[in-house]
């Protein structure tokens, strides 16, 4: 396999390629705002090629870790079976489809974490740590997965 | 389509001999329906008159951002138009089977002047703008339920309200497609810290800058009704501000207490529910509302039901949520732990 220009790359180029060569011949304005969202979207995939296996990775282990002592220190049965249940079918694999399933399940454990901590005084540790995954993990990864993001054409 | 509207316009004017639309464009940036606006020529004898109309129908189906009802909105248009209290362009005709111009689609008039969002962002100082928007955000949160119509989904209490409102974060995300622990995070805090109540109240929905017209005279006409509902009125503070740091500027931010004081004056409201705090609740709360439309629609997407460039650009509207819902909670939550550490 032909690994490089790596799919980021070949993303990048194509956007080039619209806004210094279509753009400028396009008169429409619908056609124009549709093509500054697709160049929204094309740099969104970029990112995301580049990143979004290696950071599904780090997240499911990471939440793995912090459920696993959520169970262990409160043992919400709720949150022990959402553990469970995504380490029972995890699939392990890279390939994109089954490592979102993994992903998803990993990730509704975490919700029932947070939902066990949340409003229980002597679980505010586990919460703070719980947000800082959500802020570290979550946000900060979307804010550079939507890239150059912006409501294009409004007014 | 510029015959179709015509034949459809003649079906509703028999005061006049001929009826022709001499231009049709579609109008870009709409995020949920497609529009266009149509100049039409009426020939009368010997007499010629032009104007010009907006048509706002619903999208090719299975390319839709965002769903909502054309018969929910044109109810409400008639109802306002019925109570006068806010200004609107006048909505005219309704092809309520999209038999006359391929969809169901609402013609009202146009506006010449251009929107709000267009003149702010030709201008650094905002004059009375500020104060004015909140004037007529307040002016729509003086509509009670009673002067709204019955078909219209009447809360039974704002309690019930509030709670399905933050159960709506829950069902969303239980439904989709996607995982979310930032929105079951976000609906446990709602749940933990509602604020004091308000009475119920029509809400627009959708209220920001590009909605706002601005007609010759420089006076304000709310558009866009399709998320009309009755509930707490301070939902459409939080969505304003929610959308407006999206897509500013934001005339709430640029001075939130002058902001809060002209619009507590119009509605009566009390400091006590209508303060900043209650506004960054509310900005939260209220984003599930198009919120959920918005995930619904990307699931389909993800599902191969629908397509489309403008909903594929909505992923990054959760993302921005995301991050705007966890500072949101972080800050107001400092401010619950300032006030407990002095109390």
């Amino acid at each position: 396999m032909i690994v490089r220009p790596t799919t980021a790359q070949l993303l990048r180029d194509v956007r080039h390629e619209l806004v210094d060569t279509i753009a400028p011949e396009v008169t429409s304005a619908t056609a124009q705002v549709a093509l500054e969202q697709i160049d929204i979207i094309l740099e969104q995939c970029a990112v995301r090629a580049e990143h979004e296996l290696a950071w599904m990775t780090e997240e499911i282990a990471e939440i793995d870790e912090f459920v696993g002592r959520v169970v262990d220190e409160t043992g919400d049965e709720r949150t022990a079976a959402a553990l469970q249940a995504a380490r029972h079918e995890a699939s392990g694999s890279l390939f994109l489809d089954p490592m979102c399933d993994d992903y998803n399940r990993m990730s509704e454990a975490l919700s029932c974490a947070i939902e066990a901590c949340m409003g229980a005084p002597d679980r505010s540790q586990l919460l703070a740590e719980a947000i800082g995954i959500l802020n570290a993990r979550r946000s900060e990864r979307e804010i550079e997965a939507r890239a150059n993001w912006r409501l294009v054409g409004r007014g | 389509m510029p015959e179709r509207v015509a034949a459809f316009l003649e079906l509703h004017r028999d005061d006049v001999d001929e009826i022709d639309v001499v231009a049709y464009e579609p109008i870009a940036g709409g995020y949920s329906r497609s529009m266009a606006t149509a100049r039409i020529r009426y020939r009368s004898g010997e007499v010629v008159l032009e104007e010009s109309v907006v048509l706002r129908g619903d999208p090719p189906p299975g390319h839709a951002m965002i769903e909502t009802d054309r018969d929910h909105e044109w109810m409400v248009l008639e109802a306002l138009t019925e109570l006068g209290a806010i200004p609107i362009p006048a909505a005219r005709h309704y092809d309520s089977t999209g038999d006359h111009l391929g969809t169901k689609a609402i013609v009202m008039d146009h506006v010449a002047g251009g929107s709000l969002q267009s003149l702010l962002d030709d201008v650094d100082e905002y004059g009375d703008h500020p104060s004015r928007l909140a004037q007529l955000w307040g002016s729509v949160h003086s509509i009670t339920p009673d002067q709204l119509p019955d078909a219209m989904a009447h809360p039974t209490s704002w309690d019930d309200h509030i709670d399905q409102l933050i159960e709506m974060w829950r069902i969303v995300e239980t439904r989709s497609v996607n995982s979310d622990p930032v929105a079951r995070y976000i609906a446990s805090w709602l749940a933990a810290n509602k604020p004091p109540p308000l009475p119920l109240r029509l809400t627009h929905g959708d209220p920001q800058a590009p909605n706002v017209m601005i007609d010759p005279d420089g006076d304000y006409l709310l558009v866009d009704w399709e998320f009309a509902a009755i509930g707490d009125p301070r939902e459409d503070l939080g969505w304003y501000n929610i959308y407006s740091s999206a897509a500013g500027p934001n005339l709430y931010t640029h001075d939130p207490e002058r902001f809060l004081a002209a619009y507590r004056e119009v509605t009566g409201f009390g400091e006590a529910e209508v303060n900043q705090w209650t506004v960054g609740y509310f900005t939260i709360l209220a984003g599930i509302k198009i919120g959920s439309t918005i995930n619904e629609q990307l699931d389909r997407f993800a599902l191969g039901e629908n397509s489309g460039v403008m909903t594929a650009l909505q992923v990054g509207s959760l993302c921005y949520g995301h991050e705007q819902n966890l500072a949101a909670i972080a800050g107001l939550q400092a401010a619950l732990d300032a006030r407990g550490a002095t109390s």
